[in-house]
């Protein structure tokens, strides 16, 4: 016992870095843990004063970004306008902000808060963080939006055995979401963030990608969206199309941080992630609505969903102790963790941890069973051919890294078949699995073997090797990197179509990237890296201020790629509160919403107005049918005055009558 | 006293200086509160406290403090300044490439404030009251009053992107010791240089102006020696004196304002370094520039005594 | 006997910013060759600025204004600067009142003797120095050799003041301008030094214009002095004469201001009230406001320098001159003033002499 625990401290110590790595990401996620215990206000603002409902005192709160505040104000005077609202704006800073409406008190105070979120391809992530009662006094049901019905609705979108099984259903109750959305109208969605990346004329048919880590690899080649780019220093870019592409040249582009480090799950910066999406490829790929397509794996299937939850694993289960600080004791990656226990309150806990898992799935115990084909003479940068076993080893490497919690907070183990089939298993149904699940860099199991955890980085004197489109060149730390094309990439030496049963693109599209080498600059100050832009020193770049943005849009020289993004800002209406419990009332604040006026103005157009409550990157498992969606949904969310003071007009005429 | 033994007292004079720079280094980041351990774990409660403890005492930061201060220092002297605690990269690496980025830099300002102050100043102490004066004095006046990120940015803005003279980016892939390099240190090289080109102009019109009433000039004149040899050998080495001594705390200035230069212009070196680890809490990193930036003044005036010397034997035997 | 310096109706004036001062109004005088010439005068009566003009030396916003400077027949005035430079120094060496000031602190004093002999005499280095460890050693430096490459502030004064005659000489001129030689010196240390001047001047056949305040130093070393007040001569004598038969009432003025030993009165005998506002000088006489015998006429009529024998005016070759109304006019109560001599001989003027020294090395 004592043998196993100097060894067990001997690989932690080993493993510092990957706990300190957790610091930054700990930073990033910072919001997400501001428990609410802010102070609480007095209320009344929103009382109805003896000559009925109307004149109706507003307060609207928000914090953060000069253009949400811009925007609260733009809304306010809207409301004014109608002379049925009496309207006040109160700003604050963003943290003090945060630590007063994340509180369950909060939805109290009839006060309507405006904020801004971030969501993902999972259309969860647009309804249930505002929406379901179990984050009230969390991120972000602000307003104590508590409806059982909506919560079972939301629930059973993603979990469960029915979902988990059949993407057209889950899409289905996604529609059903957003329509009694529309209904109940909680919440009023204003508009959708975009992503933008600028470049000059010689960059032909560069798209963005809907989240920054994909900024390069996505525009450069994505058949999935029949997606490519290329240089072309003769004629102008913006009005080229596939016919004219050439081949060759270097893209200069720069970021705006120094990656930490080229080891995958070593790493959760966004420049990091960036960089490495040029080397390294995962069993699937993605289109920007979220879609997803075989890449790596030839073909993929979901065997067996099981209706079970994370209990079904305490046979498998060991105890472990736990630590003075609340954490469990144990050196390996914890997959499970019994969720009657918890390591603050108890000295032991029941853990799952990675062999126990193998162990529970060959049983037969699991939430879902995917099966990937590998494609077969896939070639890594170093010459070897891709296996089952890279892939398994892979999974492993991400075990007690810097982004082991998203990674198994779902996967309970990946298991090799056979030389080219890989089972990856599911702790619970998710419907979301089929996206979360294979979301790990395929690296080679023969680089894991060698190095240190972590120390996959030309900092560390490792050359990372992966399977993409471009190997690694030359790392110059804080300064730059070169990465040049891949001769022996798989889908260039098989063929866009043969290598993809689901390519329907046209026959001009290239077989694999046309740019032969990328030069990625580190330029951390955006001024630098917009006037590196204008000299014509870089060819691309992103993380550019809004203003910026317009100057370059203006110019013909350049050319700005936005995309609508997973950010969006939102108002919530206190239907706690009186009078705003009527529905009628927060369907007339909707219509009074000047969403375009709001994008155009206050944005210079640089996002989308919310429409509906998903942008463009939720639609592929979020909608059955996006028109028929906005068609439904958009005329709710017009800006509509007369609509509006009928509504208020009918409620005003009720008050009479019934005083 | 010759030069020599001069030289030597003062440098021994520096190694308490050094000593106190590096207690007040080490004290100024390891007195307030909340040691880089403590930090982590209040982020990351799945740190064991035998992990803790573990941490600890790997990064010296176990037992009291004067003993955590003599490993550190134990430690630093023999050049090692510990790890990034973000990648757990050998901080010395980081100052050993960052460091002749900076040096590069610095002695390229210097050189250009020199280059332009020195003329400058004897042209206007020499034509004192008169237009070109009153120019270099107002131009002077300017460079003291000019903040270097405006200038930074008001010159790449008008020669490198409305005249596409300059490069805006730092040359990565050129050796420091490359001639073309010298296309991409001009910019910053000017910017950095610029207030103490200005500073020394209006030091050395002052006393080079008050050098020119001496009655060794005028003695000088009387000995029948030409014009030129009074200005640049007699007056110009009197005037350098006071000079010197600015020159020690402009260095200082200097080593301040690469922090603000670099970052505008993205040159790799110590100061955009240090921006970027307080940026991110790297406690080491920030320790080493600090220690290192201090040293740097330290000898840059040890070195301004030594020129004081040199100019004016009368120092030596104070 | 030739005269190696004419100066005739020399006016240099100050452009200040209160107002136009005429430092030297119509100057006058000549220094044959050898002649050891003084030039004496309360502060500010123009005699510095008189010595400097005769080396072109005079800054902004001074100016030299008229009049001919002949160094042995030509007219330094109308030089260019570099031809002005080559007399400077080569044939004109100047000996400054502090002579530490007057050494350049950051070079060794050896240095800037060679560097002058390099300059004018076209030696080689090495020959320079030679030639100035000579001079050094000739001047009274002990171990002159090593003492070649101290710097001035490791001479005493005494010392950089030999240094600074040594330099005068160093490249053999024919005229030595000595400004206020000795006056920042110890009296025992000041000695000397006239000594030294003295006799070099004549080992080296050199004339001397020698300017200071103090007729005693005049009277030991001078052949022939000129009084100066208020920017003018005001009498020209032998030395001899001019001690025993002052024929300015100033001149006679600044006699009795001599401390001499066994004089039972404390208090120094000087005279009454001080110089006048050099930018706006009285009318007429400019002494007069300060002459005991002044009268009517002297504050109307400017008096010119005249032969005080004849009353005709003076021309350069007058060894006599004076500028009262007495010889021309003539005052209606005359000068009622005469000369006791003391001790004696009136060769030497007894001065008191100061316990102090300094004691430098050299001396």
């Amino acid at each position: 016992m004592a043998n196993r625990h100097e060894a067990a401290d001997e690989s932690r110590r080993l493993d510092r870095r990957n706990l300190l790595a957790t610091i930054g990401a700990a930073g990033t996620a910072g919001f997400a843990g501001c428990g609410g215990q802010g102070a609480t206000e007095p209320s009344g603002s929103a009382d109805s004063d003896d000559g009925g409902p109307f004149p109706l005192s507003v307060r609207l709160e928000t914090g953060g970004t000069d253009e949400r505040i811009r925007m609260v104000e733009v809304i306010a005077e809207s409301l004014q306008q109608t002379g049925y609202f009496e309207t006040e704006v109160e700003t604050y800073e963003w943290n003090a902000y945060l630590d007063r409406v994340i509180n369950p008190a909060y939805q109290d105070d009839g006060y309507l808060p405006a904020i801004g979120l971030s969501g993902t391809f999972n259309p969860h992530s647009f309804c249930n963080p505002i929406h379901n009662s179990a984050n009230v006094g969390a991120c972000c049901n602000l307003t104590g939006i508590a409806d059982p019905e909506l919560d079972e609705l939301l629930d059973s979108a993603r979990y469960g055995i029915e979902v988990a099984e059949d993407s057209r259903l889950r899409a289905e109750t996604y529609d059903e979401i957003w329509r009694t959305l529309a209904e109940e109208r909680y919440t009023s969605f204003v508009h959708f963030g975009v992503e933008t990346a600028v470049s000059n004329a010689d960059v032909h048919g560069f798209a963005m990608w809907p989240f920054p880590e994909g900024v390069f690899s996505y525009g450069l080649f994505s058949p999935q969206d029949e997606q490519v780019a290329w240089i072309d220093g003769e004629r102008p870019a913006g009005d080229t199309d596939l016919s004219d592409l050439t081949t060759g040249g270097t893209l200069t582009a720069a970021v705006s941080t120094n990656p930490d480090s080229f080891d995958p799950p070593h790493s959760s910066d966004t420049t990091s992630t960036i960089v490495q999406n040029l080397l390294f490829e995962a069993l699937v790929a993605n289109d920007a609505e979220g879609n997803v397509y075989p890449w790596l794996a030839e073909r993929y299937e979901l065997r067996d969903v099981r209706d079970v939850d994370r209990t079904v694993y305490e046979e498998y289960m060991r105890s472990a102790g736990t630590t003075a600080e609340g954490a469990v004791d144990v050196d390996e990656q914890v997959i499970v963790r019994h969720p009657e226990d918890d390591p603050a309150a108890g000295d032991e806990v029941r853990v799952l941890l990675p062999e126990d898992a193998r162990e529970a799935a060959a049983d037969g115990t699991y939430g879902m069973w995917f099966r990937y084909e590998l494609r077969e003479g896939v070639e890594f940068h170093d010459g070897n051919e891709l296996t089952a076993e890279d892939v398994v080893a892979s999974y492993e490497y991400y075990e007690n890294s810097a982004t082991a919690p998203q990674t198994f907070d779902s996967v309970l183990a990946a298991v090799a078949v056979d030389e080219y089939v890989v089972d990856v298993y599911a702790q619970v149904p998710d419907a979301e699995a089929e996206r979360e699940l294979p979301g790990v860099s395929v690296l080679s199991a023969d680089q894991i073997a060698e190095v240190e955890k972590g120390s996959i980085d030309p900092r560390e004197g490792v050359t990372p090797v992966g399977t993409g489109p471009y190997e690694f060149g030359e790392f110059v730390d804080e300064e730059y990197l070169e990465v040049s094309k891949f001769d022996g990439y798989w889908v260039e030496t098989r063929g866009v179509d043969a290598a993809f049963e689901w390519f329907d693109g046209p026959d001009s599209f290239p077989d694999g990237p046309v740019i032969d080498a990328i030069e990625v600059e580190v330029v951390p100050d955006d001024a630098t890296r917009t006037g590196a832009l204008r000299s014509g020193e870089i060819d691309l770049t992103y993380d550019v201020s809004s203003a910026t943005l317009e100057d370059f849009d203006d110019d013909d020289g350049y050319l700005v790629h936005a995309v609508e993004a997973g950010g969006y800002d939102y108002l919530q209406y206190p239907l706690n509160v009186e009078p705003w419990d009527d529905p009628r009332l927060r369907e007339a604040v909707n219509h009074l919403i000047p969403r375009r006026r709001i994008v155009d103005n206050v944005l210079n157009g640089w996002a989308e107005p919310a429409w509906t409550p998903i942008p463009r990157i939720a639609r592929g498992a979020g909608t059955t049918d996006y028109g028929a969606l906005e068609d439904a949904v958009r005329p709710l969310n017009e800006y509509d005055v007369e609509r509006a003071e009928a509504l208020l007009d009918e409620m005003a005429a009720e008050y009479d009558e019934s005083s | 006293m010759s030069l020599r033994r001069f030289v030597v007292r003062r440098a021994l004079s520096v190694v308490p200086v050094l000593f106190g720079v590096s207690v007040i280094t080490f004290g100024l980041f390891h007195l307030t509160p909340g040691d880089p351990v403590s930090q982590l774990v209040a982020l990351n409660p799945d740190v064991s406290a035998a992990e803790e403890a573990r941490l600890r005492e790997r990064w010296g930061l176990s037992g009291p403090v004067w003993r955590q201060y003599l490993a550190w220092l134990s430690n630093v002297l023999v050049g090692d300044f510990g790890r990034e605690l973000r990648t757990g990269r050998a901080v010395s690496g980081i100052l050993w490439r960052r460091l002749p980025e900076t040096i590069v830099l610095g002695v390229f300002g210097w050189a250009f404030a020199i280059a332009i102050a020195i003329p400058a100043g004897i042209y206007a102490a020499v034509n004192k009251g008169r237009l070109g004066d009153v120019a270099a004095r107002v131009l002077a006046l300017s460079g003291v009053s000019i903040p270097n990120f405006w200038l930074g940015l008001l010159l790449i803005l008008v020669l490198s992107l409305y005249l596409g003279l300059f490069p805006v980016l730092p040359p990565s892939r050129l050796p420091l010791y490359h001639p073309e390099t010298l296309r991409y240190l001009l910019l910053p090289g000017v910017t950095i240089g610029t207030a103490a080109a200005a500073s020394v102009t209006r030091v050395m019109r002052t006393s080079m102006a008050e050098e020119l009433n001496e009655e060794y000039v005028t003695a000088a004149r009387a000995r029948g020696l030409p014009e030129r040899t009074v200005v640049f050998k007699h007056v110009l080495r009197n005037s350098l004196v006071s000079v010197v001594t600015l020159a020690a705390t402009l260095t200082a200035g200097i080593v301040a304002g690469s922090v603000v230069v670099e970052s505008v212009f993205n040159w790799p070196g110590l100061g955009s370094e240090f921006v970027r680890a307080i940026d991110r809490r790297e406690v080491n990193v920030v320790m080493a520039i600090t220690l290192v930036t201090a040293v740097a003044v330290v000898l840059a005036n040890l070195l301004a005594d030594v020129l004081y010397a040199v100019l004016d034997p009368r120092i030596r035997y104070d | 006997m030739t005269a190696v310096l004419e100066v005739e109706d020399l006016t240099v004036r100050f452009y200040t910013e209160e107002g136009v001062v005429t430092a030297v109004d119509g100057l006058s005088y000549r220094i044959e060759a050898g002649e050891t010439f003084g030039v004496v005068g309360e502060s500010g009566a123009g005699k510095s600025v008189a010595a400097l003009s005769v080396l072109g030396l005079i800054d902004s916003p001074g100016r030299i204004e008229g009049g001919e400077v002949r160094f042995e027949g030509e007219d330094l005035l109308s030089m260019d600067e570099s031809e002005l430079r080559s007399v400077r120094g080569d044939e004109v060496g100047t000996v400054f009142q502090d002579a530490r000031a007057a050494l350049n602190p950051v070079y060794t004093v050896g240095e800037q003797i060679a560097e002058t002999i390099e300059h004018h005499l076209g030696y080689p280095p090495s020959a320079a120095r030679d030639r100035a460890i000579r001079l050094l050693d000739r001047v009274g430096i002990a171990d002159a050799e090593t003492r070649y490459s101290d710097y001035p502030h490791e001479f005493s004064g005494g010392m950089c003041q030999r240094a600074a005659i040594a330099m005068a000489l160093s490249c053999d001129p024919e005229l030595i301008v000595a400004d206020e030689p000795t006056t920042a010196l110890d009296v025992t240390v000041e000695a000397r030094i006239l000594d030294l001047l003295a006799e070099l001047a004549d080992e080296f056949d050199v004339a001397v214009q020698l300017v200071t305040h103090d007729l005693g130093v005049i009277a030991g070393t001078c052949d022939r002095a000129m009084v100066m007040y208020a920017g003018e001569a005001v009498e020209t004598a032998p030395i001899e004469e001019l001690y025993y038969d002052p024929k300015h009432p100033y001149t006679a003025g600044l006699m009795s201001a001599i401390p001499r030993v066994g004089d039972d009165d404390d208090r120094l005998p000087t005279i009454p009230g001080t110089m006048p506002d050099p930018i706006d000088p009285p009318p007429g006489c400019r002494f007069h406001p300060r002459c005991p015998f002044a009268e009517e006429a002297c504050t109307r009529t400017d008096p010119a320098l005249v032969d005080p024998e004849t009353g005709e005016a003076a021309t350069l070759d007058d060894d006599r001159a004076a500028a009262c109304l007495e010889y021309t006019e003539g005052l209606s109560g005359g000068l009622d003033y005469s000369v006791e001599v003391a001790g004696g001989t009136g060769e030497h003027v007894e001065k008191t002499i100061d316990e102090r020294d300094e004691g430098g090395p050299d001396e």
